[in-house]
């Protein structure tokens, strides 16, 4: 059996951190510091009794625990709930005055936002740390009636809207760590595409955490109202530091008639060296309603980061005819745990699902698919099909299926398959006999196996993701 | 509920480690209880909340001989060996077709009593997989205890019959079956379920096989008696390298019944299957969980469970293939097809993998989705009755499982049960 060797050349890009000046909350967690980050980011009163609610929830709620990757106890009194950049009282109207040592470090992730401002392309939101730090594209989205801002701005300017959402998909009385986002959220991305528009381009955030010693929690909600169609983007990328770092977000989307909304998520957090020391926890909750008839939410994500990631993007589909796409990647290497997967709840008629999971664990890592299907007994005629996949390299790794299918509705359909197995010996040495050496080579077919996935991601995502799914398993082989 | 521990260990005392062993295992479950829909393995199936409402007045039974069994109840024009349990305790066996110095049998009571004896069985009593388990520890009366010598097969199947009679009515029925196969040795064993006049119990079995190298152990599971019986029947296998163990199921008759089969690879290239079909009418309950342990290479395991639900019943399969690291070139498969006929029934399916070896060729499917009514269509087309179409695809559907039986004369015998079962059931069909 080959042995896994590590190939230390190729280090985590965006590992870097930027050297500036932030202000934090007191370190831990409590009404105090709930208090402080309601404040300082201006938020009206009822915003601010939220959030205590969710805090006050959270004392009774006791960690889930029956996750496969375990994770030592996470002391939340020694986090920082709050960072920001210095000078970002004051937010920045255009960007010549954001920062220069932010606009270089978003150069260096390769997100330039001034080239975004001049080539026409796709409208970037990016947050570092706790707040959000510039927006492109503003005036073109206004004009079409779009609401696309830093959710702490979409609070104090649109806090009808945001009264009416946030919060309809993933309630204050959710789980653990969706209850402790809704208590000290501090930034995010906020979409409203109004009735009968279609965005004129990929909405995309960026999210970066900078600073020791803190959590990042942000929030995204999207709504697209009747008709509307928008697709949105998100990026992560984190220093290395031999610390784990928690993400706690919550995604919230709401699809109303003939609404479309496409997610697209290529998350690269710093996933920990080799020997697994350091990393992310990303523990991220991400829902979407079907509200409407004949809605629309297509989830793809590519996990390649984090030292663990857990989490289950779901679709509630709750409108008739409406469907829910989960297309997923989950990369694991080294140390690396992923847990993950989707939900895909049928409540409407005619209802359609499809899930297609790839997993791809190489290294120590291991890898989990979990997934539920239910069909409720009033989703007449619904459907869903799911196919997991998963490769694995090398014998110190694993790969895990869990899905659980109920069926409730005798007019409806679940199909369900699954594969295990490792990279044929065949196709490597096809790949081989005609020059490639072995790494092009396994980089090649799992490009293909990802490939169904892949084809989901929105252009410019799809070529960097591609180049991640080779990075992330360079070295696994030896 | 009162589970009158207290007198029963009195009456059973045998002064030896058994004593202590049920103490202990009693104060287990006290702490647990009855699992509920709290425990992962039990998600699907309340037997909690089931039990509280139906067999609220359950007891431990008394030590009272109540061991009459009616003769029409066996078996005909199927030669066969048999041993005979009514109301879970062993009365009489027989083994007419097979040379008796080959063969070890003795009720399970005998083993518990005698010291020298017990400390071959008293491992068993370590397994603590939930709650029924440690209950069966503390409240085993009586059961089976068979020993197969090396290099002997089975000229005829044997077939153990559960009878169950009116004295059984309210009460919990502990039992443990040990069977021990050597090498190279053959056994098919059929177990049957009766109950007397649809009475109402709780039947709580751990069956523990131990299957040597080349052995082949076939068990076929026949439960189609319509009857108001709850039943969780444990299975717990060691397969040692080249034996071949196969199970089949036909899941069909009680008001709920779970079986739970562990199966350990304990030798490469050994082999287990596990087949089935659940076919389910008014408000049965019926559920499969399986656990194949592959812990060595070149093992290979397959599952095809096939389930077709009327009425208000529900069915559940949880399967679990899994793959230890030094398991390489395992071979793991799993199928679960429901039919779900009613606008009330239910099927869940969990088909879980979990893999920690690369080598490996693993595979898992599961369909839930009613019947096809182009091929309804077809049928009524040329000729049939609705309830004719309907009968010949469920047949179809199901014998997809009884094909996978490997002996001609169960086969033909499981077909004729299925046939006649599916015969009694009344189809009420939804249009949608």
């Amino acid at each position: 059996m080959k042995q896994s060797t590590i190939n230390s050349s190729e280090e985590y890009k965006y590992g870097f951190t930027t050297d500036i000046e932030s202000i934090r909350a007191p370190k831990g967690l409590n009404g105090d510091v709930i208090k402080f980050i309601s404040n300082i980011k201006k938020e009206p009163r009822w915003m601010l009794e939220w959030r205590l609610k969710a805090y006050e929830r959270l004392k009774n709620l006791k960690e889930p625990n029956w996750q496969k990757p375990k994770y030592p106890k996470i002391d939340y009194q020694d986090l920082y709930y709050y960072s920001a950049p210095k000078n970002s009282e004051n937010k920045p109207k255009s960007l010549d005055e954001v920062d220069p040592r932010l606009i270089e470090t978003y150069n260096k992730l390769g997100i330039s936002l001034k080239e975004q401002e001049k080539l026409s392309g796709v409208a970037v939101d990016a947050v570092f740390d706790s707040v959000s730090v510039a927006t492109t594209f503003k005036d073109k989205l206004t004009e079409k009636g779009i609401i696309f801002c830093p959710i702490s701005e979409a609070i104090q300017k649109h806090p009808d809207l945001v009264k009416k959402y946030l919060g309809s998909v993933i309630p204050i009385t959710d789980h653990y760590f969706a209850t402790l986002n809704s208590a000290v959220f501090t930034d995010g991305s906020f979409v409203y595409i109004p009735q009968g528009v279609r965005c004129p381009m990929e909405l995309s955030t960026y999210f970066r955490i900078n600073a020791s010693e803190t959590g990042q929690f942000e929030r995204t909600l999207i709504i697209a109202d009747k008709g509307s169609y928008v697709s949105y983007l998100e990026g992560c990328t984190a220093p290395m530091r031999d610390e784990n770092q928690l993400h706690a977000a919550n995604v919230e989307l709401v699809a109303l008639d003939d609404a479309e909304i496409k997610y697209s998520t290529v998350q690269n957090w710093y996933p920990g060296d080799k020997d697994g020391k350091g990393g992310i926890y990303n523990f991220v909750t991400k829902r979407g309603v079907c509200r409407g008839r004949n809605s629309k939410i297509s989830w793809t994500q590519v996990e390649t980061g984090s030292a663990i990631t857990w989490k289950y993007p779901s679709c509630i589909l709750q409108g008739d005819n409406s469907i829910g796409e989960f297309y997923s990647i989950a990369i694991t290497n080294n140390h690396q745990k992923a847990d993950t997967g989707t939900k895909m709840i049928h409540l409407g008629k005619n209802t359609k699902s499809k899930i297609i999971s790839k997993g791809i664990s190489a290294g120590h890592a291991d890898n989990t698919y979990r997934g539920l299907v239910r069909i409720s007994s009033k989703a007449n005629n619904s459907r869903n099909f799911t196919q997991c996949d998963s490769l694995l390299m090398g014998n110190e790794c694993g790969a895990h299926t869990i899905p659980y299918i109920e069926n409730k509705n005798s007019s409806s359909n679940i199909e369900h398959e699954a594969t295990a197995s490792k990279i044929n010996e065949e196709q490597l040495f096809y790949c081989n006999q005609r020059g490639l050496n072995q790494e092009e080579a396994i980089g090649l077919i799992v490009n293909g196996f990802c490939k169904e996935v892949l084809q989901q991601l929105p252009m410019e995502f799809a070529v960097e993701a591609q180049k991640l799914v080779g990075i992330s398993l360079e070295g696994s082989v030896g | 509920m009162n589970l009158n521990f207290d007198e029963f260990q009195k009456a059973n005392q045998t002064g030896g480690e058994l004593d202590n062993i049920r103490i202990k295992n009693f104060d287990n479950f006290q702490k647990k209880g009855f699992p509920s829909k709290k425990e992962e393995s039990w998600k699907y199936t309340d037997l909690k909340t089931m039990l509280y409402n139906n067999l609220s007045k359950l007891e431990v039974p008394n030590n009272k001989k109540t061991s009459q069994c009616h003769d029409e109840w066996l078996l005909k024009n199927f030669k066969h060996n048999q041993i005979i349990l009514v109301n879970g305790e062993f009365v009489s066996s027989t083994f007419s077709f097979e040379s008796k110095d080959k063969i070890k049998i003795k009720p399970l009571r005998v083993i518990l009593k005698d010291k020298k004896n017990f400390n071959k069985i008293k491992e068993l009593f370590d397994d603590q997989k939930n709650s029924l388990t440690s209950l069966n520890h503390a409240l085993v009366r009586d059961g089976i205890f068979l020993e197969i010598e090396d290099n002997y097969s089975f000229n005829k199947p044997l077939v153990i019959y559960n009878f169950f009679n009116k004295s059984s009515e309210n009460k919990i029925i502990n039992n443990k079956c040990f069977i021990s196969l050597g090498k190279n040795s053959k056994l098919d064993v059929l177990k049957c379920y009766k109950a007397e006049n649809s009475i109402k119990y709780f039947n709580n079995t751990i069956h523990h096989y131990s299957i040597q190298e080349n052995a082949i152990l076939k068990q076929f599971s026949i439960n189609n008696n319509l009857d108001n019986s709850y039943n969780y029947h444990l299975t717990n296998v060691k397969s040692h390298s080249n034996s071949i163990f196969e199970n089949f199921l036909f899941s069909s008759g009680s008001s709920f019944l779970k079986n739970e089969i562990h199966c350990n690879l304990l030798g490469s290239y050994a082999s287990c299957f596990v087949n089935g079909l659940i076919l389910l009418n008014n408000e049965q309950h019926h559920e499969l969980k399986t656990n194949v342990n592959h812990r060595y290479e070149h093992c290979k395991s397959s599952q095809l469970v096939k389930s077709v639900l009327l009425d208000k019943s529900s069915g559940t399969y949880q399967g679990k293939i899994y793959v230890e690291k030094e398991a390489q070139k395992t071979d793991g498969y799993q199928l679960s097809r429901a039919l779900i006929f009613s606008e009330n029934s239910t099927f869940n399916s969990k088909p879980e993998l979990e893999i920690y070896a690369d080598e490996v060729k693993c595979s898992h499917g599961s369909t839930t989705a009613n019947i096809d009514q182009g091929s309804i269509f077809y049928l009524m087309s040329r000729g049939l009755s609705k309830k004719q179409a309907n009968k010949m695809l469920i047949e179809g559907f199901l014998n997809e499982a009884v094909e996978t039986i490997t002996d001609i004369n169960i086969k033909s015998l499981i077909s004729k049960l299925l046939i006649k079962k599916i015969n009694e059931i009344k189809f009420e069909t939804n249009e949608h």
